[in-house]
């Protein structure tokens, strides 16, 4: 067989790989949407009796410990804290972790919160880095500051973990805004269902949108480009994606995501060394759970070990998103890498029965569609010109190929900006949500390739880029 | 194959299928669009009558604009619940209202009838809308509607049987609430801190119906224990001491965790002993427990047994131990003691403690 049959070959195998790909990719995400569209229904309707509101001086909503690690935030670290002050909870403390800052973070907390250095005692349940001193200043008595040598966003959160006081914390970015009732909601997962062990809330960009006091007033969509196509991949990614996975979820954004403590010191605090560490505790936990419910099944107790992890869409963080494409295309590569890092680490669940549905249908999917998936569509952009090219393939077959691909991606993405608006009455006017589902159609044309591009790029210098964190340049909130 | 024909019908196909989501778009966000401006509408229509009513000027004109009110929430029962909802608002703040408006505010109630227009509705509707009208009935008080409450007690629907619970709760219904409980003893729909919440709206005689609910039955669960002695442990319910004495013997660690909190909760000289003991058990939690009794009794024995805890061997309970026997030590004899003493741990968190109170 000559080279060139061979590559004929290989295009024709590549170029039916591809489609069935793209058709079982295509029928996930048809599930995913289906599912994500009768939850959200339901919730809806019994957000009508459940208001959230009559708990807010509730003794039964369990206390909340929030964590913001902090790196390099001299612009965001105060306004952030008197934010987080203004909250409504019954009971919730501040530890803000200044994680050796290169910046005037730390001189930006002791100066506006006229902070005091205490001696003072923590249990170190997970082990961190050095901490140098912690601040506190009675006049703000839910406010505590520690500041320590640098080790990581993870190593920041197992600080603040270890001087947090009470059973619950939540981790938050210090570039984020949550908003004010968020911690209510998703306090009150917490209170009807005492198996949950993790709530994730949901991340929504800001570019463009008033958020005041920890309240959205105003949507807006942003003059950049780039930010328009965040917004549409924001809508999907977490209406589709986390919605739909119920129990099985994988990720639980690290800018906002309420822990059970006792939890996550048992499963050994957050992995150093990764950048991907929010995905990580999430799959250690699952990890830890279903063991746990594994060795019970042997012993005599009846009751099994039930755990929740749930996505709550109503509890709301605002994030302001890259607004150049370099640092998007930064944002991206670490998100894969983290991907990458989190599946290799756990690798042993995968296809493994006794994770259940974790191993058997989340981190395989994981493995197929959102790691390697960025792959295979990179190379389609090269193999399937080139077999039109070599005539390999229908000019008519590509055109169906093109079409239904960007009709499923388009149809798929609109559908998230659906989702948004049956989730959010009336954030969007008709003319803004027409808006962002034109947004939908172009993001196929360039945004998609760039992001598939850097995804790839963050696959083969994964272990370079493994503990390279990066910076990204971000607006100050329209407050 | 023929890819002409089948390329043609996959862009019709596709340009179609964009086209339905656009429009599904579109029709979604009108909708909503419309849906919030009614209901905003209805809000400020229903707050607006309430203020003509309150402000008019005489009494024939009040009663014409009573009669509005009223046809205009007969005929949506959108309306109808965006009224009820800002006459509970006024009601709340009734107090505050002068005789005359409070008169005008019964004459509303008089007129509107809403506990018996929202039984009509409860008829019509569903069952998430059922439960909101549920828990309207019972911020009005509508003991008349207990029947209709009752029935929905027995639903399938985990929500609507929650919020029927917990009106009837509010409304103080004893046997109804016993039901409840009964109800939750064998089945896990209800997590224990929703039982909580329920039992802390009780409006009834909470120490009544919790003898009467362990009299009513010979094996309350541990579970079920647990979960009431958490509930009123703040209540300082002196009359059901018993249950919290037999809790503290009980082989159940969250019934005995329990016992102590209440125990303590309570405070009382009578229960020092007990206290003293759980500061001395093996578990963490009923050290911590009995700190606030310790701290609330105030016996040489019990600044003792709280200085004793500050060497604990946990954290977080020599963190609480500390600030207690601050609190209980004003001369600062005993912190001296610890600051002074050979246990580094307990003088730390004394310093911390006061640290933080200087």
């Amino acid at each position: 067989m000559s080279l060139i049959e061979i590559i004929r070959k290989f295009i024709s195998f590549f170029n039916y790989f591809c489609m069935a790909y793209t058709l079982s990719l295509s029928f996930v995400y048809l599930i995913q949407f289906i599912i994500s569209v009768f939850k959200i229904k339901k919730e809806q309707k019994v957000e009508i009796s459940d208001d959230y509101m009559r708990y807010e001086d509730s003794d039964n909503l369990l206390p909340i410990s929030l964590i913001v690690p902090a790196y390099n935030e001299q612009e965001n670290i105060v306004n952030n804290v008197k934010s987080l002050m203004n909250i409504n909870y019954p009971v919730f403390e501040i530890i803000v972790v200044n994680d050796g800052s290169k910046d005037n973070t730390h001189r930006e907390m002791v100066d506006a919160f006229r902070l005091k250095k205490i001696k003072s005692s923590i249990k170190v349940d997970i082990q961190t880095q050095e901490v140098q001193g912690i601040y506190y200043n009675s006049k703000y008595p839910n406010l505590l500051y520690i500041d320590k040598l640098n080790g990581g966003k993870s190593d920041a959160l197992n600080a603040g973990i270890n001087a947090s006081s009470y059973p619950l914390f939540a981790c938050l970015d210090a570039d984020s805004r949550i908003e004010r009732d968020a911690l209510l909601k998703l306090g009150q997962v917490f209170l009807k269902d005492s198996s949950t062990v993790v709530a994730g809330g949901f991340v929504r960009i800001a570019n463009g949108s008033v958020v005041e006091d920890g309240k959205w007033r105003e949507f807006n969509i942003p003059k950049k480009m780039v930010e328009k196509f965040q917004i549409v991949e924001y809508f999907r990614s977490f209406l589709y994606g986390r919605v739909s996975w119920g129990n099985s979820l994988l990720i639980v954004s690290g800018a906002f995501g309420l822990f059970r403590k006792d939890i996550v010191v048992k499963v050994g605090g957050y992995k150093l060394n990764t950048i991907g560490e929010d995905m990580e505790i999430i799959v250690k936990i699952h990890r830890y759970m279903r063991r746990q419910r594994e060795e019970q099944k042997g012993s005599k107790r009846k009751k099994r070990v039930k755990y929740k992890i749930a996505f709550c869409h109503e509890a709301v963080c605002w994030t302001q998103g890259p607004m150049s494409l370099k640092d998007l295309m930064n944002q991206r590569r670490r998100w894969q890498v983290g991907l990458f890092d989190t599946l290799l680490s756990h690798f042993s669940m995968t296809l493994n029965p006794i994770y259940g549905s974790v191993g058997m249908v989340s981190i395989p999917y994981n493995w197929i569609y959102e790691l390697f998936g960025a792959m295979i569509e990179f190379l389609g952009y090269f193999i399937i010109p080139f077999s039109l090219l070599m005539g390999e393939l229908n000019a008519f077959f590509f055109i169906i190929y093109l079409l239904l691909t960007v009709s499923i991606g388009s149809v798929f993405s609109i559908g998230g900006v659906i989702l948004e608006q049956y989730t959010r009455k009336g954030c969007m006017t008709p003319k803004q949500a027409m808006t962002l589902a034109c947004y939908a159609l172009i993001e196929n044309f360039g945004y998609r390739q760039i992001v598939v591009f850097s995804r790839v790029q963050g696959i083969l210098k994964f272990r370079k880029l493994k503990n390279q964190w990066g910076s990204i340049q971000r607006k100050t909130f329209n407050e | 194959m023929n890819y002409e024909a089948l390329a043609i019908f996959m862009f019709i196909a596709a340009v179609f299928v964009i086209l339905l989501g656009f429009i599904w778009l579109y029709v979604v966000a009108q909708q909503q669009e419309d849906f919030l401006k009614k209901e905003k509408l209805d809000y400020t229509n229903a707050k607006n009558h309430f203020s003509a009513i309150l402000g008019s000027p005489t009494e024939l004109s009040r009663k014409e604009e009573i009669n509005e009110l009223v046809k205009l929430s007969q005929k949506s029962s959108t309306f109808l619940l965006c009224v009820v909802t800002v006459y509970l608002d006024y009601n709340r703040k009734k107090e505050t209202l002068s005789d005359s408006r409070q008169k005008v505010l019964d004459e509303i109630y008089m007129g509107l009838e809403p506990i018996s227009q929202l039984r009509k509705l409860l008829k019509k509707c569903n069952k998430y809308e059922k439960s909101y009208i549920l828990r309207l009935l019972a911020d009005l008080n509508a003991t008349e509607a207990v029947e209709d409450i009752k029935e929905c007690l027995n639903s399938k629907n985990t929500t609507l049987q929650y919020n029927a619970g917990m009106a009837l709760s509010i409304l103080g219904v004893e046997n109804s609430v016993i039901e409840f409980l009964e109800m939750c003893e064998d089945n896990t729909k209800f997590s224990h801190r929703i039982i909580m919440e329920l039992l802390n709206h009780y409006s009834g005689d909470k120490s009544q119906l919790i003898r009467k609910y362990f009299a009513s039955k010979a094996d309350v669960s541990d579970y079920m224990k647990a979960t009431i002695i958490k509930a009123i442990k703040d209540e300082k319910l002196e009359s059901l001491k018993y249950i919290f004495i037999d809790g503290f013997y009980s082989d159940s660690h969250q019934v005995r965790i329990a016992s102590v909190k209440a125990m303590s909760s309570l405070g009382t000289p009578d229960l020092e002993q007990y206290l003293i003991i759980a500061s001395k058990d093996s578990d963490w939690v009923m050290r911590l427990s009995s700190l606030p009794g310790l701290k609330a009794i105030c016996s040489k024995e019990c600044i003792l047994a709280v200085k004793h805890i500050t060497a604990d061997e946990e954290w977080w309970v020599r963190k609480r131990a500390a600030q207690c026997l601050v609190e209980m030590d004003p001369d600062m004899v005993y912190v001296e003691e610890v600051i002074k003493g050979y246990d580094r741990y307990a003088a730390d968190a004394v310093k911390e403690c006061l640290y933080k109170v200087i």
